[in-house]
């Protein structure tokens, strides 16, 4: 067994604990794991020899992450039932702009194919492709965000980066990144999502911890893209670490008109 | 029983804080090797985060000799009153029901 499969191992059980969580609130979902994570890399550093067996073992004393869930789930019901209701308040509107656009696309087809004949190719003004990267950044995520095509005049608000486990305190396999403070436009507030800030973690759950707070606010904020908590690439969409497009560039400026990003954009 | 253990392995959790902080591997470990008290290690770190969020507990970061930095949970001001309290009323309910167990009961 080598290092890597062991690595592997330690990988698809956290792939399973977070699918597990999914009905937690983001953050506290990403400071349960970070915790996990924390208490499996101790463990293992704490082998005499890390073999499968001896990973498994240290894996079966954490417990199945379904029963992990289920006590969490148990200890936040409050928490749970607050973000389901608040799911239905973002989904509500969302599929009634749905419906309605719907229609009124239906309606401008219909009339233009009463006026004109239909265009032989429609664009699509926003490209699905995307400049993020693909391979592993560096240890401090903040920096090695998407880079990013903003205009140099964004405004300079940044959010301190927090401090933790860097990448020589993780193994190669669950490297460390950090998780950015996320900020949202919510209806009217704009909010900061702190999380518990960092944690050793690979890019793909680095890219779901992000995408997961993300979804469960309305709009990323253009402090968060000049932050670099979100990138902002050339065909104007905000991304986040792993390249997942998760708001329009347009999107961000119809509710912050003002800002110095949008204004001077 | 599975009620009153729940009840139950909060204040444990605040009692192996009283004398000293200790790390989550260490604190998680010595609930799991208690008989019966815990399903798994794992499945204190959800009762770990709500103790801190009623700020019963606290966590701090420390460096370690022998490998990564630690995070460290401490008992809080409020915490140790709340196991302080706990403590007056489960000897007053053991007591009780040991009395009833034991003997059958006042005559």
């Amino acid at each position: 067994m080598t290092t890597m499969s062991v690595d592997r191992i330690i990988e698809d059980y956290l792939g399973r604990l977070d699918a597990a969580l999914d009905r937690l609130p983001a953050s506290r979902r990403r400071q349960l794991i970070a915790e996990i994570t924390e208490h499996i890399e101790y463990g293992k550093s704490q082998l005499p020899d890390q073999t499968e067996s001896a990973v498994r073992d240290l894996l079966d004393r954490v417990g199945q992450p379904e029963d992990i869930a289920s006590e969490a789930l148990a200890e936040e019901p409050q928490q749970v039932e607050k973000k389901l209701r608040h799911g239905w308040i973002v989904a509500t509107p969302a599929l009634v702009v749905l419906v309605l656009g719907g229609i009124g696309a239906w309606a401008v087809v219909a009339h233009d194919h009463q006026g004109t004949p239909p265009p032989r190719h429609v664009a699509n003004t926003i490209p699905k492709t995307t400049t993020a990267p693909t391979s592993a950044p560096s240890t401090t995520a903040p920096t090695s965000a998407p880079s990013t095509t903003a205009p140099t005049s964004a405004p300079s608000t940044t959010v301190p980066a927090p401090t933790g486990p860097t990448l020589a305190t993780c193994t190669s396999a669950v490297s460390s990144y950090y998780i950015p403070p996320v900020s949202w436009f919510d209806g009217g507030t704009i909010s900061s999502d702190q999380g518990v800030g960092y944690g050793c973690m690979n890019q793909e759950m680095l890219a779901n911890a992000m995408t997961s707070v993300v979804n469960a606010h309305a709009t990323p904020t253009s402090a968060g893209v000049a932050s670099g908590q979100y990138a902002l690439n050339s065909a104007g969409q905000i991304i986040v670490p792993n390249g997942e497009v998760i708001a329009l560039y347009q999107d961000v400026c119809n509710v912050e008109p003002t800002s110095t990003l949008c204004v001077n954009g | 029983m599975a009620q009153m253990r729940r009840g139950a392995i909060e204040y444990c959790v605040l009692a192996l804080l009283r004398d000293r902080e200790r790390y989550g591997f260490e604190l998680t470990r010595a609930l799991a090797e208690s008989d019966g008290l815990v399903s798994s290690e794992g499945t204190v770190y959800p009762l770990l985060a709500r103790l801190r969020q009623d700020e019963l507990v606290e966590t701090f970061w420390q460096e370690s000799a022998q490998g990564p930095p630690r995070r460290y949970y401490r008992l809080t001001k409020k915490g140790r009153e709340a196991l302080e309290t706990f403590v007056v009323q489960w000897n007053s309910f053991r007591n009780t029901v040991d009395t009833l167990i034991e003997g059958g009961g006042p005559p």
